[in-house]
């Protein structure tokens, strides 16, 4: 029945375009011919009522005057250089040469002799050209040369390196991924410096061709999960790729579930600290957040500055972070359940003043959780929206409403105001914002269930969420990892973070191809006392 | 203590046993000795005590459930969320009912260890003499039976060679078996010291009573909640297992290629078994009497496995004969 | 991945569309603190009375709760049924809201009920399953429902009050004991151990200022006094205070009684010297002397000096000596006293010696257990002392004027 309705739906969005197609007239497979003015034709037809684009013709100091054109997009070059280098130099400077030799290939002369940059591309055919341009290079066309200069004269506006908005860290570099791929490749690798860190860069997106990076420390990673990567990364069809989220969605293992499989940061850092336990990241041009594949779900529990904090800070600090992902998911729940359902289990004076607190709300407790829960969501959705300006009025309207409005008309209880004030805060404090969305999503079934069927249903609630999170996978890698299947070893980086001089290994789940971490033996000790030396006699 | 010895031995053979097999389930060693049919017997046999467990175990539980927990919600709303969270793990395969019980399993044993430590505290040493007196089978007998659910190793003979075979298994199941003993014993001394023997014995469920009376510095207290908890997690997994194991020799019986395609039909069986089988609970307490539950354990724990290796014996004894 | 979520909606619909049957909102409850048991004839019938205390919630905690209370801040309903269970339920149609008593402190046996015999009730309370065995368990001089109406003076409530008087301050004077279910259902159950419980009396004092309820218990408070001593499923006797200590000196649950001294130095008059005990255990054993089995009891006690009126001069160690003398003399008599009235008057084993006769010689308590309550009032035993005196507080001679 399934099938049918699936090959009806096939029929109805039938599957878009080839290339030119789609992406419109001009475009086709022309090569680079030796006239110029047939070129330049062929290229302003291209960029018919492009505004932006600037085609620049001139003659140059050589070879009698030899004409030349230049495209670039305004905006995207360098113009100062452009100027300078390549302009000038043509114009005058290059009168100086022996220009009466002949030559007899006057394109590699030139790129070898004349043009004065440092990236130069062949190119001969004029779609590569268009991607040149359209990509931020300049292209040079020659007169009676059948090839196109590509020169990397990129140079556009954009953000500096400024530390990330969604995973701070006390202890830790500041910096952040920018929207720049190349910026980006620059953070990673000035962190890694090895000849094995490896970037294959692809283009998704048949209308943006967007770059995506797929970058991996050969001989740590498991090539397997490399070229599943590459595999689900080919397979994407589609007209734009804006942010990695899109990219995200479609190489997920699991597209149905609320856990995110994939990692997304922000933090070059973490990306290299993932790099070295044989995680690939994912680096898409014009967004700072990279992926990270294979991601367990307690790696989204752990925060990079966990690394660089002394261990038993580092463990105390998971640890609280234990407790608040267990608040953040099951304080609701467990608060209607045991209110409406297990009373008994209260010690008397508490039960006695949260049925006094509760004396006159008009709602049962699963509506006036639901109620207050929706409303923190809204207020924090709102929080993130408003222009900075106006999030001040939002939290005092929110502080007020539901803080001292709502209790003192007897709307709500101030058990339950206390009950979603720390579900926030304990939501606040894990460190993966997208992994302490899936809380705050499934926060609610539970709620539900525990209405419902009291503790028990919160607890069916766990052994079905359970169900699924052993279920699922990350690119091979089960889920909940170092927990089931248990790995004693990589416990040691899981409830605590044991001292790094302890953590010979990387993990088994993605690290196995290459064990060893570290040597043994290096808990700092007092140096060995000299024989007969030191203290004693 | 005696039973958890003859537990662990009793699974120390199954483990030896199994371990003839080389990587088949029973009935499949079975066909291999030439005795198809009697596979095929013992298959049914499996089945049948299987989904026999399955729902008593759904009962059991709700039943708890009703009268500590919830008065006035009906039985079948607790017998059917279960099995439906047991038929969808099991539908997910041994893979997953592997990681789902490694994650589960540490909760409910340091559940117990820490409900028993915490219940230490109230002992009155003096509780523990009476016991001489006549012995501790009136607390087995009144409370633990619930726990003392050896018969289950007879269900991982069928798992078996699903598990990972780096896994040490003549070592690990009468080494599970023996702690899960050793548990338990520690449970009922817990109890006897705590609510002392008479008590317990009068309670259907001691262990709960127990439970209720902890307290520690006169806040946490009452905290049957987290009885609940395990409660839940364990019967789960056994339930699981019931189910599963069902499902693969039912699978086998009618030569199925993928158990999965039974495993409905047996979590309805079981479910409606739940509730026809008993008509009040003194039933189900009577069916755990040790005379008769004993009995009808002991045909699966050890009358199968007498029977394979006496066939498995005859079966060499006859290769070695024509050999010569 | 269809049928995972077509699982998952079913399980949600199976606990959500019928859901909801044990539900109770905290506001929709009537919290019982206390439950009274009597026993009464009615039209010839004998019938059961509970009486229960609730708690009203908007008059205790919370910022809502008024200081100055209007009413009082537990509510007090009783009814009569021929089961407690019956009577329970006429309750509910006078509350408005629903009981539930897994909260309840106490049960308070009347005296008449108790002598009527307690097995009804301990089944009633055993298979109940929101009450606890660690709910403390009273036998009242009168009605149980009498007992309860009277004001709390301290706490809000008079269930708050009670078992913070047998819990906090009955271990600083040790002349009573506290039992919960549990304790008093196994003392049942054993044979050869006999029931105590602790006994709640209505006094007037002068002092006592009434608040509302009925007027005519104005001025009345309650007060904790004494044991109840049972005879297998019935009340026997009571034991007074002073009695009682000497009962949990010999079975060993002193915590810190005091007791008072008369030491004679020299010729002047006699000194009254406080002891406050600061350690006291106990040793029973049976023993055969002469084929007849005897009791012999131990009891190893210490304490300090807290009050001299007089002028024993206690800083003298000599002195201390024969304070130690009188101080075990003291203890004895004391022992002997409760020995006297639970043995001999009542005819109660409270001691649980033939518990201990059962542990120690099984096969000779086989013989005796049908006619133990024969032996056991004939049965001699030994009390043995050995107290001592170990420090004389912050200062060492008495106070004195010159």
């Amino acid at each position: 029945m399934f099938k049918k309705w699936k090959k009806i739906i096939k029929k109805a969005f039938v599957k878009p375009h080839n290339e030119s197609q789609a992406i419109g007239r001009g475009e086709s497979k022309e090569t680079v011919s030796t006239d110029l003015d047939k070129n330049m034709r062929h290229l302003k037809a291209v960029f018919d009522r492009c505004t932006d684009i600037i085609f620049r013709e001139f003659e140059a100091a050589i070879g009698g005057g030899v004409k030349i054109a230049m495209v670039y997009i305004d905006g995207l070059v360098n113009k100062e250089m452009l100027t300078e280098d390549l302009v000038k130099t043509l114009m005058y400077d290059v009168a100086s040469l022996n220009s009466s030799a002949s030559v007899s290939d006057p394109a590699g002369y030139l790129s070898r002799r004349i043009i004065a940059f440092t990236e130069v591309k062949l190119q001969d055919n004029l779609l590569d050209a268009v991607n040149s341009v359209l990509s931020g290079e300049t292209v040079l066309f020659v007169d009676g040369v059948s090839k196109a200069f590509a020169l990397s004269t990129q140079d556009w506006v954009q953000r500096a390196v400024t530390e990330p908005a969604t995973e701070n860290v006390v202890r830790g570099p500041r910096e952040g991924f920018t929207e720049n791929l190349q910026t980006n490749y620059t953070l990673i690798r000035r962190r890694i410096k090895s000849s094995r860190l490896k970037f294959e860069t692809m283009k998704i997106g048949a209308i943006t061709k967007t770059a995506v990076s797929i970058g991996y420390l050969e001989g740590i990673v498991n090539n397997k999960i490399v070229d599943e990567v590459r595999n689900r990364l080919q397979r994407i069809d589609i007209d734009g790729i804006l942010e990695s989220g899109y990219i995200e969605e479609y190489i997920e293992d699991a597209p149905m579930t609320v856990f995110p499989t994939v990692q997304a940061t922000e933090r070059p850092d973490k990306v290299a600290g993932g790099l070295l336990e044989g995680q690939v990241v994912i680096l898409v041009d014009t967004t700072p957040f990279a992926l990270l594949v294979p991601v367990t779900f307690p790696q989204l529990l752990q925060a990079s500055e966990d690394y660089y904090l002394r261990w038993p800070f580092a463990s105390f600090i998971r640890f609280i972070r234990f407790v608040t992902l267990n608040i953040a998911l099951l304080a609701p729940p467990l608060y209607i359940a045991i209110t409406t359902y297990h009373q008994e289990m209260l010690p008397t004076p508490l039960l006695i003043s949260i049925a006094a607190a509760r004396e006159g709300v008009p709602f049962p407790a699963f509506v006036e959780a639901m109620l207050m829960e929706t409303t923190f969501e809204v207020l924090r959705e709102a929080g993130v929206r408003l222009p900075k300006a106006v999030g001040q009025a939002v939290s005092i309207v929110g502080a007020l409403v539901i803080g001292d409005a709502a209790v003192s008309a007897g709307l709500v209880s101030p058990a339950m105001v206390i009950i979603v004030a720390l579900t926030a805060i304990s939501s606040f404090s894990l460190p993966s914002y997208f992994g302490a969305f899936s809380l705050r999503i499934l926060r609610f079934p539970l709620m539900a269930l525990a209405a419902a069927l009291g503790l028990f249903g919160v607890m069916a609630g766990l052994l079905a969420l359970l169900i699924h999170l052993c279920s699922l996978r990350s690119f091979g890698v089960p889920y909940i990892s170092p927990l089931a299947p248990t790995s004693w070893r990589d416990l040691k980086d899981m409830f605590f973070r044991m001292p790094w001089w302890s953590m010979f290994t990387r993990p088994r789940m993605t690290g196995s191809k290459e064990p060893a971490r570290q040597d043994y033996m290096q808990k700092p000790r007092p140096p060995r006392r000299r024989p007969g030396g030191g203290s004693g006699k | 203590m005696l039973a958890t010895a003859m537990g662990a031995i009793n699974a120390f053979l199954l483990a030896k046993l199994a371990g003839l097999f080389r990587g088949r389930t029973v009935l499949g060693f079975m066909e291999d000795l030439g005795a198809g049919v009697s596979a095929k017997v013992v298959a049914l046999i499996f089945t049948v005590f299987s989904v026999h467990l399955a729902s008593i175990t759904l009962r059991d539980f709700a039943e708890l459930m009703v009268t500590s927990f919830y008065e006035g919600t009906p039985l079948i709303v607790f017998i059917v969320v279960m099995a439906v969270l047991a038929y969808w793990l099991a539908y997910m395969g041994i893979e997953v009912t592997a990681r789902v019980a490694q994650f589960v399993f540490p909760l409910i044993i340091g559940g117990i260890v820490l409900l028993n430590l915490a219940s230490l505290n109230l002992g009155e040493p003096g509780n523990i003499f009476p016991i001489v007196a006549k012995g501790v089978s009136p607390i087995v007998r009144g409370g633990v039976t619930h726990w003392a659910f050896f018969a289950d190793v007879a269900i991982w003979f069928l798992l078996i060679p699903h598990l990972n075979s780096s896994v040490k298994k003549y070592t690990f199941l009468p080494l599970s078996v023996l702690a899960s003993g050793l548990l338990l014993v520690f449970t009922i001394f817990c109890i006897i010291l705590g609510i002392g023997n008479r008590i317990a014995v009068m309670r259907i469920y001691p262990y709960l009573t127990l439970i209720g009376e902890i307290s520690l510095v006169e806040f946490i207290e009452r905290v049957e909640g987290f009885f609940l908890i395990i409660w839940v997690a364990s019967n789960f997994l056994k339930i699981v297992l019931f189910l599963y194991a069902g499902s693969i020799s039912t699978g086998y019986l009618f030569r199925l290629g993928d158990h999965r395609a039974v495993l409905l039909p047996l979590m309805i069986i079981a479910v409606n078994l739940s509730v026809l089988l008993f008509d009040n609970y003194q039933q189900l307490r009577n069916f755990f009497r040790p005379e008769v539950y004993a009995v009808y354990a002991s045909i699966i724990q050890l009358g199968i496995p007498v029977y394979i290796t006496v066939l498995w014996l005859f079966r060499r004894r006859s290769a070695v004969g024509t050999a010569n | 991945m269809k049928k995972k979520v077509i699982a998952f909606i079913l399980v949600l619909s199976v606990s959500l569309c019928p859901g909801c049957w044990s539900r109770r909102e905290v506001e929709d409850l009537a919290i019982v603190t206390a439950i009274g048991i009597d026993r009464m004839i009615l039209d010839g019938k004998e019938k059961s009375k509970l009486s229960v205390l609730v708690a009203r919630p908007s008059q205790l905690g919370g910022q809502q709760a008024k200081a100055t209370a209007e009413t009082n801040a537990d509510w007090l309903v009783s009814e009569v049924g021929d089961t407690l269970y019956e009577a329970m339920r006429k309750i509910y149609r006078r509350s408005p809201r629903n009981l539930r008593i897994y909260h309840n402190e106490m049960v308070i046996i009347g005296e008449d009920s108790a002598r009527a015999g307690v097995q009804d009730i301990l089944d009633y309370l055993q298979r109940h399953k929101d009450i606890r065995l660690r709910t403390w368990m009273f036998v009242s001089r009168g009605d149980a429902g009498d007992a309860m109406k009277v004001l709390p003076e301290f706490e809000n409530m008079l269930s708050e009050e009670i078992s913070e008087i047998l819990v906090k301050s009955t271990p600083a004077i040790s002349d009573t004991l506290a039992v919960d279910l549990r304790r008093f259902s196994d003392a049942l159950v054993t044979p050869g151990w006999d029931a105590v419980l602790p006994v709640i009396r209505t006094i007037n004092p002068r002092e006592a200022t009434g608040r509302k309820r009925e007027e005519k218990e104005a001025g009345q408070t309650i007060v904790l006094e004494g044991l109840a001593l049972f005879r297998k499923n019935r009340l026997a006797g009571f034991m007074a205070p002073e009695e009682v200590t000497g009962f949990l000196y010999i079975i060993g649950e002193t915590q810190r009684g005091a007791i008072t001294l008369e030491h004679k130095s020299g010729n002047g008059s006699p000194s009254q010297i406080a002891v406050l005990i600061s350690q006291a255990s106990s040793e029973i054993k049976p023993v055969f002397k002469e084929g007849r089995l005897e009791m012999e009891i131990k009891i190893d006690a210490e304490g300090d000096v807290v009050e001299v009126q007089g002028d024993t001069a206690v800083g003298s160690p000599d002195v201390i000596k024969e304070m130690n003398r009188e101080f075990s003399q003291k203890v004895k008599s004391i022992a002997e006293k409760s020995l006297e009235t639970a043995q001999k008057k009542f005819k109660s084993d409270v001691f649980g010696f033939g518990k201990i006769v059962h542990q120690k010689y099984p096969d000779y308590w086989r013989e005796v257990e049908q006619d133990w309550y024969e032996i056991y009032p004939e049965m001699p035993v030994t009390v043995k002392v050995d107290a001592k005196i170990r420090r004389t507080s912050i200062i060492a001679d008495p106070f004195q004027i010159r």
